[in-house]
């Protein structure tokens, strides 16, 4: 029971977004089969999607076999880059703050009685 | 990445959460390069994609509540820009979804719906396609401590297990939330 209102949570989540998503597209024009852009107007049985996915073997034409590769995989490669950089990053602030939080801890709970703090 | 949301029965969390979110990324990677794969497989999968991030999220669910009660009193900086790390993957990934099916050209017709072609909607998914691109990127690199520690412990425990019993006595398995 608990899953299935779960789910419908996100699903009425996700419905609410596509709703302001189709909102979003009326107001900025649906039906322009331009969408604003000269030349780019739908022709005879031309699709729009086809202009802009070429097929597998459309992809990349005419151009070197790397050009064409980086061209497919430019995702997986964007990911990679951001990892390599970002990964490093996260994980020297993740150790300085541990490092902090133990110094902290050191500093607020004395571990060996001080000789003042004994009484004489 | 471990909380326990919604614990399937008789597994380890972390093992199933290390399955699915290697099989959501890999399903991505393909999804993302639609040059690569051809359009049918790009619209059929990325449908598919809509199911696993539910699957995702409902194993999370618990994380999810709990960051969501403590987001402005109770809670570390690293869980607040997770959370709004995933708050965005969320609706990128809504809009990606059903920005694709309103143009889809085979998936949606092969099931007898047809919609008609509009560039807004198109403008649309290929804006919050490469928005999704940047998230999954800061996503994976703020995750990668979790992701190393359980693939050394889970997935090289198959083929090594020497050093997945070092990797065990290194590090406790803990994730970025804090749980064991």
């Amino acid at each position: 029971m608990k899953i299935v209102v779960r789910i419908l949570v996100i699903a009425l989540a996700a419905v609410l977004l596509s709703w302001l998503t189709t909102l979003y597209a009326q107001s900025s024009g649906v039906g322009n089969t331009n969408g604003g852009r000269p030349g780019f107007e739908a022709r005879g049985n031309e699709s729009s999607t086809e202009r802009q996915f070429p097929t597998r073997s459309d992809a990349g034409r005419g151009r070197p076999g790397l050009y064409r590769a980086i061209e497919m995989f430019q995702p997986t490669l964007i990911i990679t880059a951001i990892v390599v950089f970002v990964a490093p990053a996260a994980q020297f602030f993740r150790r300085r703050r541990k490092q902090r939080l133990s110094r902290m801890t050191s500093q607020s709970i004395p571990l060996t009685p001080m000789s003042h703090d004994t009484a004489p | 990445m471990a909380t326990p949301g919604t614990k399937v029965k008789g597994l380890n969390p972390n093992k199933v959460n290390l399955a699915v979110d290697v099989a959501i990324f890999l399903v991505f990677l393909l999804t993302m390069a639609p040059r690569f794969s051809g359009l049918v497989i790009h619209e059929w999968l990325s449908i598919a994609f809509g199911a696993t991030i539910v699957v995702h999220l409902l194993l999370h669910w618990q994380w999810i509540r709990q960051v969501t009660r403590r987001f402005f009193s109770k809670t570390t900086w690293e869980s607040r820009i997770n959370y709004v790390l995933n708050g965005l993957l969320f609706i990128s990934m809504t809009i990606v979804i059903f920005t694709g099916n309103m143009i889809s050209e085979f998936a949606l017709p092969q099931l007898g719906i047809r919609l008609g072609q509009n560039f807004e909607f198109h403008r649309l998914h290929t804006m919050s396609a490469d928005f999704i691109v940047f998230l999954v990127g800061l996503y994976i690199a703020l995750h990668w401590h979790w992701v190393v520690n359980a693939i050394k412990r889970y997935a090289l425990a198959l083929f090594f297990p020497r050093s997945a019993r070092a990797a065990r006595a290194e590090t406790p398995m803990v994730d970025h939330k804090g749980n064991a």
